[in-house]
């Protein structure tokens, strides 16, 4: 029975700390963990979405846990896969042109692109669009999206060159349309502007009108979307300003001030729906 | 020994038999998310996987044994503007490094309690982070919730995304910081 005894004292001293309730488990009493818990803001970490930490927290030296940047080695890959894990292999890109029966060019049978393109990409690079059908597209779908990053990257650094130039034109034309003595002085130089502009312009909007699809579109709500309507009410604005402009100047049937106003009021809603489209793009999540 | 003192035995280390087990668990993606708060010099957006997988394993009695492993595509991170998160691949190197890999290599319980709920604390886990072609070392601070069989944890730290060799991708001219904050709510069932 002291036998017994013994045992029974021995097993419960062992299973005393693990089993009871509320009890805390003994952080090992190293030098290295007698850390104030305020390392945690001064390792710039926090929790602040949880509840608060217990009383019995006290942290590691940061330093004896090793820094971000140093090297480590891991597990292989192999020894690290799960059943149902992600690919880790680098994307495959399949071909997104073949050779057809007849010796053509014509896109490839596994070429997958991505639903709900806008109608004007449709155009240009769906299965049948246009650039595919003159075989000017890129070999897989890797060179499309890297021609794309390339020419939307393009299209913002020329929309700013671009809303420079419009900004100096619309405020050029205001100062014509309010004085008639610089209107005459000024007339050669906001046509020739005028043109520089609208060209600028143009090749902006091509960059991104004929950029190859992206990965995905959702008919989701978003900054990039509002930036899209809003091209669509200064396209059409600035496709009309330099036809209204000739039509100032040269125009017959209608009052002058008509015509001026006419001009001047489409450039005015096509400059502030290109600044707001601008804008979206910086302010707007 | 007789009967009466085998069976008492056994008896008394049941209960360490219990505590000494191994628990092991796959993430549960439904309720594992994975998320991004990113700065540009004009606007703030955060972004979010719900395709997290991965595996926990560790013994409450003795979680500095534990292992965990965490996985998440790239691609999968939503931030509710397509153009954007089609950038972010492109600008982390997607196409090639289309995973990013969590694999602890250490943890370090510095606060780990059970109450009659469960168990509960915080774990500081060191590891490799996978991501963009380059593997960085870290360590997170991350509060863990053992309710029977149900495992939660959640860690809230910063990275940078530069050391991963990134270059911090630009809007019109202006880069994005460089500091990027991470979000991870882990959840799993334990066998």
């Amino acid at each position: 029975m002291r036998r017994l005894l013994l045992l029974a004292v021995t097993l419960a001293a062992t299973t005393g700390a693990m089993a009871a309730p509320d009890t805390t488990l003994v952080v090992p009493s190293s030098p290295a963990f007698a850390v104030e818990p305020s390392v945690l803001d001064s390792a710039e970490v926090g929790f602040r979405q949880m509840t608060e930490a217990p009383d019995v927290l006290a942290l590691p030296d940061p330093s004896a846990l090793g820094r971000m940047g140093d090297a480590v080695t891991l597990p292989s890959l192999a020894e690290t896969d799960l059943p149902g894990a992600p690919d880790m292999r680098p994307v495959v890109f399949e071909p997104a042109t073949q050779v057809d029966a007849d010796g053509e060019l014509a896109p490839a049978d596994s070429l997958v692109l991505p639903a709900r393109m806008p109608f004007y990409t449709r155009m240009f690079w769906g299965r049948h669009g246009l650039i595919r059908t003159l075989g000017l597209a890129p070999s897989s779908r890797r060179g499309e999206l890297e021609l794309r990053r390339s020419m939307l990257t393009w299209h913002q650094r020329m929309g700013l060159v671009t809303w420079a130039a419009f900004t100096g034109q619309f405020v050029m034309g205001e100062i014509m349309a309010a004085d008639p003595q610089k209107r005459a002085d000024l007339g050669e130089l906001h046509r020739a502007t005028g043109y520089t502009t609208f060209a600028l312009y143009m090749g902006t909007a091509s960059l991104s009108l004929g950029a190859p699809p992206g990965r995905r579109y959702s008919n989701r709500f978003s900054s990039t979307k509002l930036h899209k309507y809003l091209a669509i009410i200064h396209f059409s604005g600035m496709a009309a300003t330099p036809l209204l402009g000739a039509w100032v100047a040269e125009g017959s049937g209608t009052s002058y001030d008509t015509r001026l106003n006419t001009h001047q009021w489409v450039t005015r809603v096509t400059y502030a729906a290109y600044s707001a489209a601008l804008a979206t793009m910086y302010l707007l999540r | 020994m007789n009967v009466r003192t085998l069976l008492l035995s056994v008896l008394l280390l049941a209960p360490v038999a219990a505590h000494a087990q191994r628990m092991t668990g796959t993430m549960d993606s439904r309720r594992s998310t994975l998320a991004y708060a990113a700065h540009h010099p004009t606007h703030d957006w955060r972004a979010t996987s719900r395709s997290v997988t991965g595996t926990v394993a560790f013994d409450p009695a003795t979680p500095s044994g534990a292992s965990v492993t965490m996985r998440v595509p790239v691609e999968s991170f939503d931030s509710g503007n397509d153009s954007r998160d089609d950038h972010m691949i492109d600008a982390v190197k997607g196409d090639d490094f289309p995973t990013i890999v969590f694999t602890s290599s250490r943890v370090v319980p510095t606060a780990w309690t059970r109450s009659a709920d469960g168990w509960s604390g915080v774990w500081q886990v060191t590891g490799g982070m996978q991501f963009a072609g380059r593997t960085v070392e870290m360590t997170l601070p991350v509060r863990v919730a053992v309710r029977g069989t149900s495992f939660s944890a959640t860690s809230q730290f910063p990275i940078s995304i530069t050391a991963f060799g990134i270059r911090p991708p630009s809007l019109l001219g202006l880069a994005m910081r460089d500091n990027v904050e991470i979000t991870a709510t882990l959840a799993a069932t334990l066998r």
